[in-house]
């Protein structure tokens, strides 16, 4: 939902975008970027990972443009098998230790859902945008976005728990001579539902 | 200590497989505590008869995993089970056990969402103080389940028991069915619903004269398990069960979980109801 766009006309080359559910809590891990309403944007893409750690993916939310490489590397010392029935990217990487040879080509925009067959609550997400200006909130809701060249950019948010699409919040911003400042309110699924082991379940850790 | 043939040879191979280092395996190391309370422990069905007991309990899994396939669809597990229960008034009833369950699980697709068919089988040694309950416990279940929301999984199964012991009063078979639902309340949290339907034999305790179990019995037998002299009957009954839990995750090693039971077992015009309240911790390294 859309709050306020303050100082929309503002420093070159940077949007300082605060996040916040619909209580005013910051929201962290969601993926804010901007794309020029007009002209196509650079390529900047940048190899990346998401690794397999204590039987959990990390880091949980990844933003990428769309033509980036990322791998998968296991660094526990079970086997993992991560796959993604996504439309945006549908692979599958059998029971495998280390780091695999060939890291996967994200070409396609949109959301993909990574999760291990082996470790039913471990899962990640990986958002594939059309532009290189995108970053993540940390704890605190607050993401910069860096490098921009002056203009009008149309400002996007995804989160995993974000109920409809990016596009419902979709804010317009000049990027101009000073630093540009965004504010995000979202309306979030309650519960903030993240699958996770849990010891004492009934069905079993392991089914 | 009596022991079955399938006993060892199960035991054995657990022990063998447990022991065998394999890559494409993961460890299956829980601990459980727990305490709890049976309105009655004595499963009689006139009130004056009913006794109550608190038991302390303590479980250890120890085994592994193993993917026999490249892509985890059906899955072989193996475990040791240490299973001990100490009955604070009725000592009769504490035991302790030891034994093996070996499950084979099918996964008909990719993720938590494909549905999964399990077969598993268990069998157990049992020494209880009462040395005329000491015997050998199996199981064997068949499980499908499916996860069909993001947070609310559905299990049913048939599961087929019996017990081997000393003595033909405690010699007991059933079949059975259950229906189970889990849902993920939040992140940590988990509730779960069950129902259970079992046909087999019972042994209820009842202070005589009871002529009228005296018909319906398969066996009796004079015990003194309680204060007062009970006859112990052996039943063939219906028991239905129903059981809600909370399960709460604490870390992601440690979780409790609090469960009620409650058990309805029928014969004929002859019925008895438990009321059974569970607390547990729960370890899994």
């Amino acid at each position: 939902m859309l709050l306020f766009i303050a100082g929309a006309t503002a420093r070159a080359g940077e949007i300082a975008i605060t996040v916040t559910d619909q209580r005013g809590a910051p929201v962290a891990d969601a993926v804010v970027y901007a794309m020029p309403r007009s002209g196509k944007p650079p390529q900047r893409t940048q190899a990346t990972s998401i690794a397999h750690k204590n039987q959990q993916f990390v880091p949980y939310v990844t933003a990428v443009q769309a033509g980036t490489l990322i791998n998968l590397p296991n660094l526990d010392p079970v086997k993992h098998h991560a796959y993604s029935i996504s439309p945006a990217k549908s692979f599958e990487l059998p029971l495998y230790s280390g780091t695999p040879e060939k890291p996967l080509l994200f070409d396609k925009p949109g959301i993909v859902s990574i999760g291990c067959n082996i470790h039913d609550w471990m899962r990640a997400y990986v958002y594939v945008v059309d532009t290189p200006f995108f970053a993540i909130t940390e704890a605190d809701g607050r993401a910069q976005l860096r490098g921009l060249a002056a203009g009008a950019y149309d400002v996007e948010v995804w989160q995993p728990r974000l109920k409809g699409g990016p596009s419902a919040n979709k804010q317009q911003v000049t990027v101009g001579g000073a630093s540009a400042k965004v504010a995000f309110a979202l309306d979030l699924r309650s519960g903030g539902f993240r699958p996770q082991v849990n010891p004492a379940a009934s069905n079993g850790t392991y089914r | 200590m009596r022991s079955s043939g399938l006993h060892r040879v199960m035991f054995t191979a657990a022990l063998l497989w447990v022991a065998r280092t394999g890559a494409n395996a993961d460890w299956i190391r829980e601990f459980r505590a727990e305490g709890l309370y049976n309105s009655n422990v004595s499963r009689s069905n006139r009130e004056e008869d009913r006794l109550d007991d608190f038991a302390f309990g303590a479980a250890v899994r120890f085994g592994k995993f193993t993917h026999l396939d490249s892509a985890d669809r059906l899955r072989l597990t193996f475990t040791l089970d240490l299973d001990s229960q100490a009955f604070a008034e009725f000592d009769d009833f504490s035991n302790i056990s030891a034994g093996a369950t070996a499950s084979l699980r099918y996964r008909f697709g990719l993720g938590a969402m494909a549905p999964f068919l399990r077969v598993e089988g268990g069998v157990r040694w049992a020494d209880f103080n009462d040395e005329l309950q000491d015997g050998v416990r199996s199981d064997l279940s068949v499980v499908i389940g499916k996860r069909v929301l993001e947070r609310l999984e559905l299990q049913t199964g048939y599961v087929f028991d019996h017990t081997q012991t000393r003595t033909s009063l405690y010699d007991q078979q059933g079949h059975g069915f259950f229906a189970r639902i889990t849902f993920d309340l939040t992140s940590s949290t988990q509730l779960s619903a069950e129902y259970s339907f079992r046909d087999g034999e019972v042994v209820s305790y009842n202070v005589p004269p009871r002529p009228d179990l005296i018909a319906l019995a398969n066996t009796r037998l004079d015990v003194n398990i309680f204060v007062t002299p009970y006859v112990a009957y052996n039943l063939d009954a219906t028991t239905q069960r129903g059981a809600f839990g909370i399960h709460q995750a604490i870390t992601r090693n440690v979780g409790v979980s609090l469960r009620y039971e409650l058990q309805s077992t029928t014969r004929d015009q002859i019925d008895y109801t438990s009321h059974v309240f569970l607390a547990a911790i729960h370890i899994s390294l």
